[in-house]
């Protein structure tokens, strides 16, 4: 590790002890850590843990009773320049599938952050990150169908599409995986991968899928009202971390499928 | 000219019918695909108190209800936003605490009974030059901002949270649309009645969400549902004498059928 010359990218996303409380009760207590750019990074932990919360509080869609987050050197709540920022949140936060609208209308929307009120037309550039968009998560074809004739695997690409069509530099996703088959799973964390790799995006996935995660993330954050532990996946996986997070019974659990 | 637009009352209640025929399922679209459709009829009671305000103290009555509408709409999403109480009950106090006020406010000076009335179910003959001259420069500024918002409500409706992380200001924006939809609300009442303008915001866009659409397309139907209702609703209740609002309404009903016939002929 000392020999190899390594460029070490900048800090993206900064937090410092942050503490959060609802009604009293302790969610979040703590937690400090960084995500370079570039990362990809996974956030585990069991229900009820905090995972949800700490997106939140990264966003600014929270303010934190105690510490601070710092997103590209800015303070959270007061970053300006927000449309850098995508984040497809669970789908139970988002409004049900019988919303009458269009993939592309979906998709389009996601360059809605970018434009300036008086002027509402789509410009070349916004053509040209839909159609990215669009053939990045492959639903170019599904553009003018409407979302409610669409299977969970396709919803999924299209909230990641919407989520592209920003060209994010930072993209966060909330249990993209609730109710979507394996196989389709696998297609979307091995997508997830490539736009890492290719475009130098960061990523930040929450998720309980353990196994999935570890596969095919770079850094993996362990929460459970506090951070239980952080960094790569085959160091984690060698101090098992697994039994640490979810306690003996889950990972007998995960053993035995 | 037709017969019927040698009135000036009708000309008047022509002209206010259409701004009302227009906002209404803007308005409305985005109450019914957030499941907020109540909030019309919450605000139009709110509003009657303003309107037995108005009464009672010789005000204009309209300017009495776009200013209790217009407190109570923040009343309610400064509630539903600290969310202690869920979206429905915030409705049905107002609702409710509303229609309390009006009656208590009517029963304090009697005498103005049938006034009234024709504010509960709408009326042709009451649309006077100053109302229509408020109805339309309202409905024209309701028009405006909702087609330079549209995009942005489009996305809070669907994901508030995507887009507010995003940078859109998800609550300055929720704020500006209950005031839109109380605006829309109090300048309908004339035309269809407090009792009957929930049921124009939303029965339109009902039935054009039955022919499965963009979202465009289904705002761009529901604009032509209203209109057809608004018109002919006007023509009918004129030529048979028939309460203005209700008339309205059921032809919107019809409408509404029709299009759930055809859905599930296909």
């Amino acid at each position: 590790m000392h020999n190899t010359p390594i460029i070490v990218k900048p800090i993206a996303i900064e937090a410092s002890d942050l503490t959060f409380r609802y009604d009293r009760e302790v969610v979040l207590e703590r937690m400090s850590f960084s995500i370079r750019h570039g990362e990809y990074v996974g956030i585990l932990g069991p229900n009820g843990g905090g995972k949800t919360t700490l997106i939140k509080l990264i966003l600014g869609l929270l303010e934190p009773e105690k510490g601070s987050v710092t997103l590209f050197d800015q303070h959270g709540q007061e970053l300006r320049n927000r449309a850098s920022i995508a984040y497809v949140p669970q789908r139970s936060a988002r409004t049900d599938i019988s919303f009458p609208a269009t993939v592309f209308e979906l998709v389009r929307s996601g360059r809605t952050p970018h434009h300036h009120l008086l002027s509402p037309f789509l410009r070349e550039s916004d053509t040209n990150a839909i159609r990215w968009a669009l053939h990045q998560t492959g639903i170019t074809k599904l553009a003018r169908r409407r979302i409610t004739t669409l299977s969970g695997g396709q919803l999924q690409r299209v909230f990641l599409a919407r989520a592209l069509a920003a060209k994010p530099t930072l993209l966060v996703l909330d249990e993209p995986d609730a109710g979507v088959d394996q196989v389709t799973q696998t297609a979307f964390y091995e997508l997830l991968g490539e736009l890492n790799k290719k475009h130098g995006l960061t990523i930040l996935l929450v998720s309980h899928d353990v196994e999935v995660v570890t596969r095919h993330v770079n850094h993996i954050l362990c929460v459970h009202k506090t951070l239980v532990c952080h960094g790569a996946p085959q160091t984690l996986l060698r101090e098992h971390f697994v039994e640490k997070l979810y306690g003996d019974k889950k990972a007998h659990v995960e053993h035995t499928h | 000219m037709p017969e019927i637009l040698t009135y000036e009352f009708m000309q008047r209640a022509f002209i206010a019918g259409i701004v009302v025929a227009i906002t209404a399922p803007l308005i409305g679209q985005f109450l019914v695909v957030r499941r907020y459709a109540l909030l019309a009829d919450t605000l139009a009671h709110v509003s009657l108190a303003g309107i037995a305000l108005g009464l009672l103290l010789h005000i204009q009555p309209l300017f009495g209800a776009l200013a209790t509408a217009v407190i109570a709409a923040i009343g309610i999403e400064r509630l539903r936003h600290t969310e202690r109480l869920s979206g429905e009950s915030v409705l049905a106090l107002f609702l409710s605490g509303g229609l309390a006020t009006a009656v208590v406010l009517i029963s304090l000076a009697h005498g103005f009974n049938t006034n009234l009335f024709s504010y509960l179910f709408g009326s042709l003959t009451t649309v006077g030059p100053t109302d229509l001259l408020v109805i339309t420069i309202l409905g024209i500024i309701v028009l405006v901002l909702v087609t330079l918002f549209y995009h942005r409500l489009f996305y809070i409706s669907y994901d508030e949270q995507g887009a507010a992380a995003s940078g859109i200001r998800a609550n300055a924006l929720n704020t500006l649309f209950i005031i839109l939809a109380a605006v829309t609300v109090s300048l309908s009442i004339r035309i269809v009645g407090a009792l009957l303008i929930g049921a124009l915001m939303v029965i339109p866009v009902l039935a054009a969400m039955q022919w499965r659409q963009s979202f465009f397309r289904t705002l761009l139907l529901a604009e032509c549902f209203a209109l057809i209702s608004v018109v002919s609703g006007l023509l009918i209740s004129f030529n048979f004498d028939l309460a203005t609002g209700g008339t309205i309404v059921l032809v919107a009903l019809v409408l509404f059928l029709g299009s759930l016939l055809v859905r599930n002929a296909r």
